[in-house]
């Protein structure tokens, strides 16, 4: 008997979780191709479309794992598969190899086909917009963790709930707060440990490796999974909800990242907003009376805060110090390529980046240099390549009325302007937000998606250096609220025109 | 054997007052036997029969197959095989992939028996059993179950959808499995008939509790249907519970009290030899009426009318 056992606990993945209509397969594999095809586009064209093929392979992630986790839904597949002789660690690890093999699998398939084509076209020297490999491929990795993380985040909610509706509204609430909390984690980070830690600040928090961060998210969220459902019984198969602590603590997260993430408002504010969310979402989901539960509801909060502010901010440590070395030896890879270091400044606060000045070099030159310049090392750049970074999205020029270059005093007086706007908006300049030092300080990495917060703006200015003084002029870079940007320095007697709109 | 030892189970999703799907189940279910589970609909049948195969953890007590605990463990599960009455899931599969999957999760699985009882069925094995009828799903997966060469098959509604000919047939492939291998079957329905004519034990549930079990013959002789003739005035109900007659059912006709009640010819006989009667008849009870007498005892069934 024990040998048979073993035979049968080494069939992996089972069989029967191998069950697809060939209909459905089918469809998948369109799926696929078509999402290779879209990010093919978007990257030979410049457009947008690598977002819907990062949406298809990640509805087909998820198809994916709800084929997988049938049982936790599905009253026959559980009873089907929880009676095999076969261990709740053993399938769940054998649904995971499946969800490999279904939805990984394919996604790393498109992503090395389109790779492969780029490398190709990267080799054409008259191509109008040339492809940097390097680009291609870090793109494509952040695609594929991005799936990854999708996948477990369903897999969490699946393991967690006993209906799809149940795990829709799981995923969308832990989907939703890591995607804010991808976007803006560094700024959670910051408003937690200022709340909590009085007024502590974090420079460059926004340098979080995100690519490491979902690959975290999506391992935890992963191994919490495993713990639910190997503990989890087949009695909330096609129950709402399953009650357990861990779909507390779930849905105490999702709402805490979403609270300090979303609102706008004062830190008590939001506190308050958060528990009134939580409970209220507690009372729909659980549909329990909720008064007796309060205790549990608030211990949860705070044992969540605890930790999530702890984990994140180790992590961030962690995370800033590697980027820190890794920018030292790309700054070195710099200085290598440039055989001196004429027309490169360097410098180095708590994050190292690079100024380029030198709009001599020759298109080849430039196209080789490319490679050094891929976020966030070298974020800034000057003459007739400044809209090399794959960032920016749109770039403005700032000049006096004439059309000359400001200087010191007129940038200053600029700065001064943006500040006084700031403050209205409630950009507050004491805590040193990450949008105020994108803002006065033009050093940090200007990341788009800041933009949710009102606008983003990155200003180049002369900083002393005689190269840079002569070819800078002002750069503006925002998305949203330019418009008004726009009128407040007019009004203020300097010139404003786009200088290209052009996002990679 | 399969033992439970006073299990509970509690299912906690919209049910505020916690009211038990199964509430103490003590029950053991040797080898070489076919029980029967008689009980109203939400009777705990099927949540025992997950609970025995390991689907469901007991909140409280223990349920061990051949000394073993049965939730999350391979080997006891390996011994136990369920057939549920809902398998929408396998309907995706034909019989041939069937086979395959079962092949590589049950250790005893017997291909060679699944193919033959598919022909005796006369079921086709290359098609999806969506496409079968409901009787031919049903036979498919007995044959599935049976095939699994478990010691001991549970079935949930084991002869629902299938005609009286194919009941039999079914009826004979389970007498066989036990006879041969010497295997347990459970069976859980609500046909009393079926139960009676499939199985040798019976055990009848309500509202997660278990109140008879033991031998059908057994069980029914547990109850009498007696007749109580007097001169003048027929005996009531209340005299006859106060002689200590557990009374179930009460009717009159003429001078006759016509009367069920549980206890043996001769324990009856003893109480009823102080009143004024004569006790004309005392034939013990058919599985049917018991069940019926049982639920009108526990408040089930009210609209049935006494006779």
């Amino acid at each position: 008997m024990e040998s048979t056992l073993k035979k049968s606990e080494g069939c992996r993945p089972l069989r029967g979780e191998f069950i697809s209509h060939k209909r459905s397969m089918v469809v998948l594999a369109i799926l696929y191709v078509f999402a290779a095809y879209l990010f093919i586009q978007s990257i030979t064209l410049g457009s947008n479309e690598s977002w819907f093929s990062y949406v298809i392979m990640a509805v087909c992630g998820i198809y994916t794992v709800g084929e997988a986790f049938a049982d936790t839904y599905d009253a026959s597949a559980r009873d089907i598969q929880l009676s095999q002789p076969i261990r709740a660690g053993r399938r769940y690890l054998s649904k995971l190899l499946y969800i490999f093999l279904r939805s990984i699998v394919p996604t790393v398939l498109v992503l090395g086909i389109v790779i492969a084509y780029c490398s190709r076209l990267e080799l054409d020297p008259y191509a109008a917009d040339p492809i940097i490999i390097s680009e291609v491929i870090s793109k494509a990795v952040g695609m594929l963790l991005n799936v990854a993380l999708f996948n477990a985040i369903a897999v969490l909610a699946l393991a967690s709930t006993g209906t799809l509706l149940a795990a829709v509204v799981v995923w969308l609430l832990v989907g939703g707060a890591l995607f804010r909390l991808y976007v803006c984690g560094s700024y959670v980070i910051e408003e937690l440990l200022t709340s909590f830690f009085g007024g502590r600040r974090i420079s460059n928090a926004q340098r979080l490796n995100g690519d490491l961060m979902i690959l975290v998210f999506a391992v935890t969220l992963v191994l919490v999974a495993g713990a639910v459902y190997v503990r989890r019984d087949g009695k909330h198969t096609g129950r709402f909800i399953a009650g357990s602590a861990a779909v507390e603590v779930l849905l105490g997260t999702a709402l805490l990242w979403f609270g300090l993430a979303v609102f706008g408002s004062g830190f008590t504010v939001r506190l308050v907003l958060l528990i009134l969310g939580y409970v209220g979402a507690h009372i729909l989901i659980f549909r329990k009376n909720t008064i007796k539960k309060i205790p549990v509801m608030a211990a949860t909060l705070v044992g969540v805060l605890a930790v999530s502010a702890g984990v994140a901010w180790y992590t961030y440590t962690q995370i800033v110090d590697d980027q820190r070395d890794v920018n030292s030896e790309k700054i070195t890879a710099w200085s290598s390529f440039t055989d001196s270091e004429r027309g490169v400044d360097y410098k180095r606060l708590e994050t190292p980046y690079v100024e380029i000045t030198d709009s001599d070099w020759s298109d080849e030159r430039w196209r080789e240099a490319r490679q050094y310049l891929s976020e966030p090392y070298c974020e800034l750049m000057v003459g007739s390549y400044a809209n090399v970074d794959t960032k920016w999205s749109n770039q403005y020029h700032i000049s006096n009325a004439d059309g000359s270059p400001l200087d010191q005093e007129q940038y200053q007086k600029l700065v001064e302007l943006l500040r006084e706007y700031c403050s209205k908006n409630e950009y507050s300049t004491e805590h040193e937000t990450p949008f105020f030092k994108y803002l006065f300080t033009g050093c940090d990495p200007v990341d788009y998606e800041y933009a949710s917060y009102g606008f983003q703006v990155t200003i180049s200015y002369d900083g002393g250096r005689s190269a840079l003084r002569e070819r800078c002029k002002g750069h503006l870079m925002t998305e949203g609220g330019e418009v008004e940007i726009w009128e407040l320095i007019r009004a203020a007697g300097y010139k404003i025109e786009m200088v290209t709109n052009s996002r990679r | 054997m399969i033992e439970l030892d006073r299990v509970t189970k509690i299912f906690t999703s919209d049910n505020p007052l916690k009211i038990a799907a199964l509430d103490g189940i003590s029950l053991t279910i040797p080898e070489g036997c076919v029980y029967g589970l008689l009980g109203t609909n939400g009777a705990g049948k099927s949540t025992l029969l997950r609970t025995m195969c390991g689907i469901y953890r007991p909140d409280e007590g223990s349920v061990t197959v051949d000394g073993r605990e049965v939730w999350n463990n391979p080997e006891a599960k390996a011994d136990v095989c369920l057939i549920g009455d809902e398998f929408a899931w396998l309907e995706k599969m034909s019989a041939n992939r069937l086979k395959a999957y079962y092949r590589c999760t049950r250790p005893g699985f017997s291909g060679e028996v699944f193919d033959r009882l598919m022909e005796a069925l006369a079921l086709p094995k290359n098609r999806k059993l969506s496409t079968f009828s409901k009787g031919m799903r049903r036979q498919a997966v007995t044959a599935l179950g049976v095939a699994c060469r478990a010691k001991y098959l549970l079935l949930d509604e084991a002869f629902e959808g299938l005609d009286p000919a194919m009941r039999r047939v079914v009826r004979e492939i389970l007498a066989d499995e036990v006879c041969d291998n010497g295997a347990s079957v459970v069976l859980s329905s609500h046909d009393v008939t079926e139960i009676s004519e499939s199985c040798d034990h019976v055990v009848i549930m309500y509202a997660g509790k278990i109140l008879q079990f033991g031998e059908i013959d057994e069980v029914c002789d547990r109850y009498r249907k007696i007749q109580l003739v007097s001169e003048g005035k027929v005996i009531t109900r209340e005299e006859l519970a106060n002689a200590g007659l557990s009374v179930l059912g009460y009717s009159v006709m003429g001078n006759a009290a016509q009367v069920l009640v549980r206890g043996t010819e001769e324990e009856i006989t003893a109480k009823t030899a102080a009143l004024p009667v004569s006790l004309t008849d005392a034939v013990p009870l058919t599985l049917e009426e018991v069940f019926v007498c049982e639920m009108k005892e526990n408040g089930y069934g009210i609209y049935i009318k006494e006779e």
